[in-house]
């Protein structure tokens, strides 16, 4: 490959990998800006949508679409049940839900070591096809993996921005004594954000299962990289972290075409770090320092 | 006056009365957080995690202790499933060593270094085995060495890096298995001749796939081939396409890949979706695609591998069929490599390490009469040099240890992948797999 071909290669995978982390960025910061949790079982759930979509997919015809849609639904319900029965004493204490669901990390994951084993398995891309572009053949199904990312991403955005439901959500996110006070269901409201935050990294762990080997520690890697895309995208700033995530992804691409991919990620990590020396604020993050507006 | 007195007064009272309020919240906190964490441990010590199964056969005192440190979940967790499964069999086929009954110890290793040595730890200073049974994995073993020694344990590393065996082992390290080295020395010179002269080199990125990095060039330049590039992929790797992009296609005619675990499925897709195995001779070592059912895998049709022992039985020479038979029924394995009442494929190259390795145990300690870990040196001794036949304890074939570096040199196979079957095509006396020792470990260290 020549060096256009390499770029548009490395640069495209790079973007379908950071539209994955945007997913899971966006699940992190919205269950921060709004309850106050910082989720360290965020790639557990990333890791039971995997391991969910595997089992459909070996179960039943077609079971990978099922597992597309079953999956975030029931990694969603089980946010729900341990939002309420776990993380409510602890919320709006960022110290203890670090260790809260840090436990809850180490529990689902050798839950699923019992259940699902200790070998990583696989399973195919659901579809198989190349798109041809200056030169180069792409497997098709990462540009399906790119093309459900944005939607879900536009789907939340107009869950957000133009439904009652996001609108307590952002005011929520905004100040949660005012909230309450205009009587807004806050406590129902936690609920289903954590749920909806869960069920997004549930999301990309079914999406990137055929890409990967699903195993029960799969999200850890993706935890690390979802985490430092909040920082720098802006803690509570879900534009930020969307972007964040994207630029990790292509920079590492990039910078794949003259280094090791190993390499690559160290660099696009150091370049991200610079951001955020240069604002720390993140990239898209209030100076005011409240942290917890989600927009 | 009256006034402060009586806020002061007052506030006393508050103050007490909130002391009183801390005092009842704290103990009843004190209690939950008692109970919470009395509930937290015997759910931790309650939950079978893989490791710590223990087949006791009757704790008696008069036991032999045998520790496996296993690699039964991480990416070689197919490698541990057999070698977990074999060693069992040996141990229910042989109960006894000289006559004490066998106790068998299994730790996990999860396929990380730092879990494999503490692990190890655990079996020698808590267990308190006698012998350990190692990790296939070349990382585990490499930090498991020195611990060995330290621990002054009888140690049995199942990785193929050849350094095991040369910079990083000791007196107390014996290797039943090959290492890259051999492997690279009986079919360098056939691959070079039939494959092609421009080879890619993609090799997991640690101990193990670098010691390939290490031994294939200058034997490729020694046939006057040349290698265009080494790509090295961590072992935890999940998307291989921006490794696989840095191929240089048009001008390899040789793709040698060692990559050993369940990922290799996704590289093999990933790469024939991009359409590079069409165009080059894929070729690996049999750790490749070992545990791998190749009949679902349409794009390993023709790749090549060197072997240790074919995974068809009808492959298998016909003087070690009887035994191979013996070996399959024993661990759970049909004649086509595919478990009995289960969905795994064995890794018919590897899976008889951890058997032969008990087999060659039991042979030496009866031989020279140890009773403990006193004994040591002389069971070292007679380790050195032991050599054993084709048999039951022996199925893969004829086997001998070399004095100097502890090392052993078996038989290798060429085989290919046709029509989804791996078949022998050579078959390599271990004499050809002999090279010049490194180290002597007769002398001391």
């Amino acid at each position: 490959m020549d060096l256009l071909q390499q770029l548009a290669f490395q640069g495209l995978n790079g973007l379908i990998w950071g539209l994955i982390l945007a997913l899971m960025a966006l699940g992190l910061n919205l269950i921060y800006g709004v309850l106050g949790i910082i989720n360290v079982a965020h790639g557990a759930f990333y890791m039971l949508g995997g391991v969910l979509t595997w089992y459909l997919w070996y179960l039943a015809p077609w079971g990978f679409w099922w597992g597309l849609l079953l999956a975030p639904a029931l990694v969603g319900l089980l946010g729900l049940l341990l939002e309420r029965g776990v993380l409510r004493p602890v919320e709006g204490r960022p110290v203890m839900t670090i260790i809260v669901t840090f436990g809850l990390l180490l529990l689902l994951q050798h839950g699923v070591l019992l259940l699902f084993g200790g070998a990583p398995r696989s399973l195919p891309e659901p579809v198989r096809f190349t798109v041809g572009f200056l030169g180069l053949h792409y497997p098709g199904y990462r540009l399906v993996v790119a093309l459900l990312s944005v939607v879900a991403m536009a789907a939340l955005w107009l869950l957000l921005h133009r439904s009652r439901l996001g609108l307590w959500i952002r005011a929520t996110a905004q100040s949660r004594e005012l909230a309450t006070a205009l009587g807004l269901p806050v406590p129902w409201i936690y609920l289903l954000t954590f749920g909806l935050g869960a069920a997004l990294a549930a999301l990309a762990g079914a999406l990137t299962a055929p890409l990967v080997s699903v195993s029960y520690r799969m999200g850890e890697e993706v935890l690390i990289e979802a985490f430092i895309v909040v920082i720098v995208g802006g803690l509570g700033s879900l534009g930020g972290a969307a972007l964040a995530g994207m630029l990790l992804g292509v920079l590492e691409g990039l910078f794949t075409v003259w280094a090791s991919p190993v390499l690559a990620r160290v660099l696009a990590l150091a370049a991200l770090g610079g951001a955020l020396l240069l604002r720390p604020e993140g990239l898209l993050g209030k100076r005011s320092g409240s942290g917890e507006e989600a927009r | 006056m009256l006034y402060n007195a009586r806020v002061k007064g007052m506030g006393m009272k508050m103050k007490m009365g909130m002391e009183m309020e801390m005092k009842k919240l704290t103990r009843r906190e004190f209690l939950k957080a008692l109970v919470g964490a009395g509930a937290g441990l015997a759910l931790g010590l309650g939950v079978p995690l893989r490791a710590g199964a223990h087949a006791r056969a009757g704790a008696a005192a008069e036991t032999i202790r045998i520790g496996h440190q296993v690699d039964l979940s991480g990416a070689l967790a197919i490698y541990g499933y057999w070698q977990d499964r074999a060693l069992r069999a040996a141990v229910a086929e042989l109960g006894e060593i000289a006559g004490r009954p066998i106790e068998l110890y299994t730790e996990d290793t999860a396929s990380s270094p730092a879990t494999g040595a503490a692990r190890l730890r655990k079996l020698i200073q808590q267990d308190r085995v006698d012998f350990v049974i190692g990790s296939q994995h070349s990382g585990v073993c490499k930090a498991s060495l020195p611990i060995a020694k330290e621990l002054q344990t009888i140690y049995f590393p199942l990785g193929e890096a050849t350094e095991l065996t040369s910079k990083w082992g000791n007196r107390y390290s014996f290797k039943v298995n090959h290492t890259v080295r051999s492997h690279v020395q009986v079919s360098y010179r056939w691959a070079v001749e039939n494959l092609g002269k421009r080879w890619t080199i993609v090799v997991a990125d640690y101990a193990f796939g670098r010691s390939h990095a290490a031994e294939w060039p200058p034997r490729i330049a020694e046939e006057g081939g040349e290698v265009l590039s080494t790509i090295a992929i961590p072992l935890e790797a999940t998307d291989f396409v921006p490794y696989l992009a840095k191929i240089d296609v048009k001008n390899t005619d040789v793709l040698l890949y060692v990559f050993p675990g369940g990922s290799v499925v996704r590289f093999i897709e990933q790469a024939a979706s991009l359409g590079i195995l069409e165009r080059v001779n894929l070729f690996g070592v049999i750790c490749s695609i070992d545990g791998i059912d190749t009949e679902t895998i349409p794009a390993l049709e023709g790749s090549w591998y060197v072997s240790n022992h074919p995974r068809l039985h009808e492959e298998v020479p016909e003087k070690l069929r009887e035994y191979d038979a013996h070996l399959r029924r024993a661990v759970g394995v049909d004649e086509r490599g595919h478990e009995l009442g289960g969905p795994r494929t064995v890794t018919g190259s590897h899976y008889w390490y951890a058997w032969e390795a008990l087999h060659l145990l039991k042979r030496a300690v009866e031989e020279c009469g140890w009773r403990s870990k006193e004994d040591n040196p002389v069971l070292i001794e007679t380790l050195e040099g032991l050599a054993a036949e084709a048999g039951y304890g022996f199925p893969q074939g004829a086997l001998f240890i070399r004095a100097q570096d502890h090392q052993g040199f078996h038989d290798h196979y060429i085989e290919r992948v046709e029509g989804g079957k791996l078949r022998v095509k050579l078959h390599f006396p271990k004499e050809e797999a002999v090279y010049p020792p490194e180290v002597d470990y007769t002398k001391g260290a």
